[in-house]
């Protein structure tokens, strides 16, 4: 009985593993591609901005790795709230606060897009309190296992 | 036989599901919304300055800087606000600035926009150093503009530029030339210095110039001409004449002779030194 339960484990590790892999691939676009393309076009790009990036898709893709590899475990849910809080952090921090500014020669253009920042910040926020809720909620449901009953 | 007890998901959970759902919606409409009005927007002023219609009209004359027709046309979505702002400076001194406050463009309308800026150009002349850069040298105004629009409430965006204009000196090439010496008695002569600038700054220029001529024989000495009225409008060029009692033998032919100069203008006095050639 306790070797087609390993296997079933692991055949759950492996899911989840390759759910992990899709997921760091969406986040490598989002939270790394995508700025660097920006500040790259922009001409913002500085080595802090850069080594920001960087980190920040690190802390993101280890985060997403654990929260995903360990779902049913506290530490997955620590893994979550973390991984909720860098993202919103990172976007906070790379669009300068919602005040980005570009210059051009003699020629300077400053867009502030706080409203659209904080709805784009708000959308991994409620996702942690999401995550939250629903690990308290899974806490009352009884995990039971059937007893094999033999039939004469 | 295992098994797991399903136990149907809790409805704070399915709320915030929904919630999640909602957002992502939203974030994902209003960013596709403001793409596209950004996009028709910038397409269409683009294409008005390409063929040249809506673009404003720039006037600047002493008094005033005038942007006037500049049409702006919102094809978005979103009501467009514009506020359009300009000062203009020579050096640090601020010599006037306007704003045409908040205008809103309604989604499929287009409003004309006007801004005229006063511009003081006394202002200029309360400061000594730059009074002294405007009257003998070419100095640089700077025009400034600075455009705010935004898509309310969602994005806001200011764009700041401008343009700089040479303004010539008060007293281009201001010159002295001995035009002519004349027997006056039997000890004295009339010396008589032609003067001659032109005005290539926007300011009028007036004041007193007052003249002296030191002697080239004996030290302490020096010959004063009368005192010159000068009141010269921009662009016009100037001639005077500076007369001088000498005695005989003062000037000699060939030689080399410093004018002592001071001008009264604008409650600031400027003293400099200038040479002639007899």
């Amino acid at each position: 009985m306790e070797a087609p339960k390993k296997q079933n484990r692991a055949l759950v590790y492996a899911g989840r593993a390759i759910q992990a892999a899709i997921f760091v691939a969406i986040n490598y676009v989002i939270f790394f591609i995508t700025p660097r393309f920006f500040f790259i076009h922009t001409g913002l790009l500085t080595a802090e901005i850069e080594a920001a990036i960087s980190s920040y898709f690190l802390m993101i893709a280890s985060l997403t790795i654990l929260h995903l590899l360990l779902k049913d475990h506290i530490i997955g849910l620590a893994s979550a709230v973390g991984l909720a809080i860098v993202e919103a952090l990172y976007l906070y921090v790379i669009t300068n606060g919602g005040v980005l500014t570009l210059s051009y020669g003699g020629y300077t253009l400053t867009l502030t897009f706080k409203p659209l920042l904080y709805l784009m910040m708000a959308l991994p926020l409620v996702n942690m309190v999401k995550q939250i809720v629903e690990y308290i909620g899974r806490s009352s449901a009884q995990h039971i296992e059937m007893v094999e009953v033999e039939e004469w | 036989m295992a098994g797991v007890l399903r136990v149907e998901k809790p409805l704070t959970s399915r709320g915030f599901r929904l919630l999640t759902l909602g957002l992502g919606i939203t974030l994902l409409l209003t960013l596709t919304t403001l793409a596209y009005s950004a996009y028709e927007n910038a397409t269409y002023l683009l294409e008005g300055f390409r063929v040249g219609e809506g673009m404003p009209q720039l006037n600047v004359n002493g008094t005033h800087l005038t942007v006037s027709n500049l049409t702006l046309s919102n094809r978005g979505v979103y009501p467009l606000s514009v506020a359009l702002r300009g000062w203009v400076m020579i050096g640090d001194v601020d010599l006037g600035s306007a704003s045409t406050g908040e205008i809103m463009i309604p989604p499929k309308t287009q409003k004309q926009i006007n801004l005229i800026l006063p511009i003081n150009l006394t202002k200029a002349c309360t400061d000594y150093n730059l009074l002294k850069a405007i009257l003998f040298n070419k100095t640089v105004a700077a025009f400034k503009v600075k455009v705010d629009f935004g898509f309310q409430p969602f994005i806001a965006a200011s764009f700041e530029g401008g343009f700089s204009s040479r303004v010539g000196a008060a007293l281009d090439g201001l010159t002295f030339r001995l035009r002519s010496v004349e027997p006056l008695n039997e000890t004295h002569v009339k010396a008589d210095i032609e003067t001659e600038f032109t005005n290539r700054s926007p300011i009028p220029v007036s004041g007193v110039l007052h003249a002296s001529l030191p002697s080239a024989r004996q030290r302490n000495l020096q010959y004063t001409a009368a005192p010159i009225e000068v009141f010269a409008q921009p662009s016009q060029h100037y001639l005077t004449h500076l007369t001088f009692t000498l005695p005989k033998g003062e000037l000699e032919s060939g030689a080399w002779y410093v004018l002592q100069l001071r001008f009264e203008t604008f409650g600031h006095v400027y003293e400099w030194i200038s040479a002639f050639r007899v």
